[in-house]
């Protein structure tokens, strides 16, 4: 059995925010925080502490870069996604070098999404 | 870590047996040696007995020597004790097993005898011994040596002792002889022993050598199969195929087509970005390294990452031995390669998709044709029927004369020159026509003819072979062409073919309506305003062949009126004029049934100054010639094959050819064309043509 885990979701834009998290209706990934800026999501993240992360690069007040960064000082546990748009591999490496662990490109399927997701946790059940 | 036993049992098995072995010979050898050691024990006891029966009798008969002293007798009655007490002891060891003092003082331990021989000595000897025994105890008994009883016991000692004392001595030497013989036997039986196990333990030797050589021929051959099968794999393969290790230095083995691929050799054991440097940006080589660093990694998901892959599609220019270079699209894909739970290696995989770029270029290619011919259709559909019809004929047309004109063999530079010449005409009154209708497609066709037309008048070494490239160009055109006639036909039912010649058939259909939108079009991209103010078109019944020269002048006029004559909004502001110009055409017909077409712009007029320069810098006229040109000569020159006064050719104007090529076909058909011109008033041009009978003759 496979645990539930809980979810935030880091965005600027409102609409890549409701495609995640309705992806995310009724499966194992419980969205319990949903932050549209760098700033907001260091915070929520020290409140709701959650398991796994997904994560824009652009964004205002704080990039995803520097957040993925902030949260790994928080918790060097957590699992982070990278959901962006590819403008250059090489910021895509360094948000992975920074500790994000998977990335998916923008734009994608909600079923790409979930497998991501399966794919980003499968070591949270072995 | 758990050892692998199942490869090496039999050598294993063979080990230990031959341990096993050594070590039973070896205690089989200790246990006999301590035996052989026993038994010489045995044997220099027995040896002992046969000498201290010997000395038992010697001391008797010292005893009875009358000469001898008391000491000496003494002394012969204690060696006596002593022998016959150690003989005595000795003998009953010998018998039941127990101690026995042995020759060197110390205490020996002898086992019973048990060989047959030995045992009859021993019971005979005992049977012997006793009574002897009893008799010599008897003698120790006596308090005085010299008392008669003494004597008499001494006496009948002697007197037994004479009796027995060589069967006792033969059956002391028996036992001696026995006891040899069985540490004899025993000597024998440990030397067996010794080499049967020396002789096993060699077989054994030669056994695990067998096996153990046999075992390692046999892995040897299968690591050499399965090197061999790698190497036929990596020989075969059309992937470029290496292995990456954690120092990103490739591996001792790689694909053969790898080399090829990227035009390197010598690539195993060199460090991954010196094989790709130079082959790549430094950028991409940087984050290309850091790509691979992630994935070995094992923290980063490799389902995950692919993404950021920045050689996923990539493309290169490979060094050639020519000194040349060859661009190449291609794949890098990078796969962990796993040992448990641990990234050992990356494979990294080279796909040359040189072709998959190109077919998705063509593809590409393929979809903007359909594109255009979209394109082409909406616009068959808005163009008039009418004017389709003419354009489809006039090309035709054009294209033929093109053909005929490329037909003609030629020799001389001259007539190259006149060749290029004529076929620019007719090409540019083609551009001219296709414009006017909004055939876009047609009029970059064209355009690219003139520029292929423009190559060849720049080399000035022309053959006939470089006629070749106009027909090809010819041949495209001709293929649109039909394209468009067929889809022509279909979406507007129009028939080409069945075409008629009278002219009451195109009398309706004349309105001018194109000639405004080709000044719109021309203007447009040029940055100006114009209108086009048409009148007569529709007062005539006109031949399709007049009439398509008219059309053809007509549009050739428009646009040399809007690109050189029409000034831009801000220009005709400085000059007071409106900001959109004004272009007037009209066709009447003369009382001589002449048919007169003028166009007149209210735009700059003919700058004769910048004619003459450009006329001397294109090399039309010399200085000298220039300065005594008049103003009515001066004004001619617009109609000079090679002069152009914009300087770079578009889709409009700037290459002077249009007008030149006008005036060609006003005489081929028996007409003429004038112009006159103010300097910021604008310009008129006038052409005549002959009417319908006397055109039919001209052109025929």
């Amino acid at each position: 059995m496979k645990p539930i885990l809980k979810m935030m979701i880091v965005d600027d834009s409102n609409i890549i925010r409701s495609k995640i998290k309705r992806a995310q209706a009724s499966t194992r990934f419980d969205v319990v925080a949903v932050a549209a800026n760098g700033a907001e999501a260091v915070n929520l993240f020290t409140q709701y502490q959650p398991d796994v992360v997904t994560m824009d690069l652009t964004m205002p007040q704080m990039d995803g870069i520097n957040c993925i960064e902030k949260l790994v000082e928080i918790n060097p546990e957590v699992s982070i996604l990278v959901v962006s748009a590819l403008s250059d591999e090489a910021t895509g490496i360094e948000a992975l070098e920074k500790g994000a662990s998977g990335f998916l490109l923008k734009p994608f399927g909600e079923e790409n999404l979930r497998e991501a997701l399966e794919e980003l946790t499968d070591h949270l059940h072995v | 870590m758990k050892l692998d036993y199942g490869k090496y049992r039999g050598i294993i098995v063979s080990i230990a047996l031959f341990l096993l072995l050594d070590a039973s010979v070896l205690l089989m050898n200790f246990y006999i040696s301590f035996q052989i050691a026993h038994d010489a024990v045995s044997i220099n006891l027995a040896g002992r007995q046969r000498m201290l029966s010997q000395r038992t009798m010697k001391s008797l008969l010292e005893l009875q020597r009358s000469e001898a002293g008391l000491d000496e007798q003494q002394t012969a009655l204690e060696e006596l004790s002593a022998s016959a007490e150690l003989f005595h002891t000795t003998l009953l060891a010998f018998d039941a097993g127990g101690e026995a003092p042995s020759t060197d003082g110390a205490i020996a331990t002898l086992e019973a005898v048990s060989s047959a021989a030995a045992l009859d000595a021993v019971a005979e000897g005992k049977v012997l011994w006793f009574p002897l025994y009893d008799k010599m105890k008897s003698l120790q008994l006596e308090s005085s040596i010299n008392s008669p009883i003494f004597q008499e016991k001494l006496a009948d000692a002697i007197q037994y002792g004479h009796e027995h004392n060589l069967t006792l001595l033969m059956l002391m030497n028996q036992l001696t002889t026995d006891l040899e013989a069985v540490a004899s036997a025993q000597a024998t039986r440990l030397r067996i022993i010794q080499t049967v196990g020396i002789a096993l333990a060699l077989i054994n030797f030669f056994i695990i050598m067998f096996h153990f050589l046999r075992q390692l021929r046999e892995s040897d051959e299968k690591i050499e199969t399965a090197r061999q099968e790698t190497q036929e794999i990596l020989d075969t393969v059309n992937e470029g195929l290496f292995l990456i290790d954690t120092q990103q230095k490739i591996g001792v083995q790689h694909s053969k087509e790898l080399e090829h691929i990227l035009g390197r050799e010598n690539i195993a054991g060199k460090a991954f970005a010196e094989l790709m440097a130079d082959l790549i940006s430094e950028k991409d080589l940087s984050t290309t390294k850091s790509f691979i660093k992630l994935l070995f990694d094992p923290r980063k998901k490799q389902k995950l990452i692919g993404d950021l892959n920045p050689l996923r599609k990539v493309e290169l220019h490979i060094p050639q031995e020519n000194g040349g270079y060859e661009n190449k699209h291609l794949s890098f894909t990078f796969t962990r390669v796993m040992k448990g739970k641990q990234i050992i290696h990356i494979l990294v995989t080279v796909t040359d998709i040189s072709e998959q770029v190109r077919l998705a270029v063509e593809l590409e290619q393929a979809q903007a044709r359909g594109q255009e011919q979209l394109q082409l259709l909406s616009s068959i559909v808005q163009t008039d029927p009418g004017m389709l019809t003419m354009f489809l004929n006039s090309s035709h047309k054009t294209f033929n004369e093109i053909n005929e004109i490329l037909k003609v063999q030629n020799k001389s530079t001259h007539q190259y020159v006149s060749k290029i010449n004529q076929i620019y005409a007719l090409i540019h009154k083609y551009k001219g026509e296709a414009a006017a209708l909004e055939l876009e497609q047609f009029v970059e066709l064209a355009h690219e003819f003139e520029d292929k037309i423009a190559e060849l008048k720049a080399n000035p070494n022309l053959s006939g072979n470089d006629f070749l490239k106009l027909t090809i160009k010819l041949d495209q055109l001709m293929e649109q062409t039909e394209i468009i006639q067929q889809l022509a036909e279909k979406v507007s039912g129009l028939n080409i073919t069945e075409y008629s010649a009278e002219p009451s058939a195109t009398h309706s259909y004349w309105d001018g309506q194109h000639f405004h939108s080709l000044a719109q079009q021309v203007a447009e991209r040029q940055g100006k305003q114009v209108e086009v103010i048409c009148a007569g078109f529709n007062d005539h019944a006109l031949s399709p062949n007049l009439k398509e020269t008219l059309n053809t002048v007509a549009i050739q006029l428009i646009r040399n009126a809007v690109s050189h004559g029409v000034e831009t909004p801000a220009q005709r502001k400085q000059e007071m004029k409106a900001a959109q110009a004004e272009i007037h055409i009209s066709l009447v017909k003369r009382a001589n049934g002449n048919f007169q077409l003028t166009i007149e712009d209210d735009g700059m007029g003919i700058n004769l100054n910048k004619i003459r320069t450009t006329a001397v810098e294109q090399g039309v006229i010399n200085a000298e010639e220039a300065t005594d040109l008049n103003n009515t000569k001066t004004a001619a020159l617009i109609f000079h094959p090679e002069l152009s006064t914009k300087t770079e050719a578009d889709a409009d104007a700037g290459r002077g050819i249009g007008l030149y090529a006008i005036r060609d076909m006003i005489r081929n058909m028996g007409g003429k064309i004038s112009v006159s011109s103010r300097r910021g008033i604008g310009s008129i041009f006038t052409v005549t043509l002959p009417e319908y009978e006397k055109s039919l003759k001209a052109s025929a």
